[in-house]
């Protein structure tokens, strides 16, 4: 399944996000790839206020401090220029994301909130490292070359 | 046959103007006629949009 459509709305999680700025991550060559790609073809970028939180985290945890200031500088231009979408949580999905993560075999909360954040924004593909999370809910993943 | 995309300017006097990169690219010279077919308008305001941010992250 072709998702590199234009005009697109590609939610990025925060395994990629990672893997985008990490440059000894293993994947980073191939999603830098992938995401070139989705910029030439305009497609729609969004992510969500916790993903990059939790990406600010994981790069601090690996010690890429400058890295995680550098990333920080490019989502705050992207937003300003309009050519980034970062949804805030309201009340109601957050609930929603809760009960799911409860009701279900979650081992980190911010995945039942991309999960409710998805379906409620008509994504239509998610790029990630971690898509069977997804693909159990039939959210489409596009995938990665190995 | 290799397909580029190109971009050139209509200036205010109605000339087209092509930058010396798309002349040396294209082996032009002062003179030379050559046969264009318009693909896309694009509004100088698309035209001078800076690049996306987010292309930083695929370099």
């Amino acid at each position: 399944m072709n998702l590199l459509n234009s005009s697109r709305t590609i939610f990025i999680s925060d395994s990629a996000w990672v893997a985008l700025v990490d440059q000894s991550h293993e994947k980073h060559q191939s999603i830098q790839s992938v995401f070139s790609t989705l910029l030439d073809q305009k497609s729609k970028i969004i992510t969500s206020s916790y993903v990059i939180d939790s990406v600010l985290e994981i790069l601090k945890q690996k010690k890429l401090t400058n890295e995680a200031k550098a990333f920080l500088d490019v989502i705050e231009r992207a937003l300003l220029s309009n050519d980034l979408k970062v949804h805030w949580l309201n009340r109601k999905l957050r609930r929603k994301a809760i009960d799911l993560f409860l009701s279900d075999d979650f081992e980190i909360l911010n995945r039942a909130l991309n999960i409710e954040l998805i379906k409620q924004k008509r994504v239509h593909s998610i790029l990630t490292l971690n898509p069977s999370i997804y693909e159990k809910y039939s959210l489409p993943c596009y995938k990665l070359d190995d | 046959m290799k397909t580029v995309q190109l971009v050139a300017e209509i200036a205010s006097d109605g000339k087209l103007l092509v930058n010396d990169d798309l002349k040396r690219l294209l082996q032009l010279h002062t003179g030379d006629k050559v046969e264009l077919t318009v693909r896309k308008i694009i509004s100088k305001k698309t035209l001078n949009r800076p690049e996306n941010p987010l292309y930083e992250l695929t370099k």
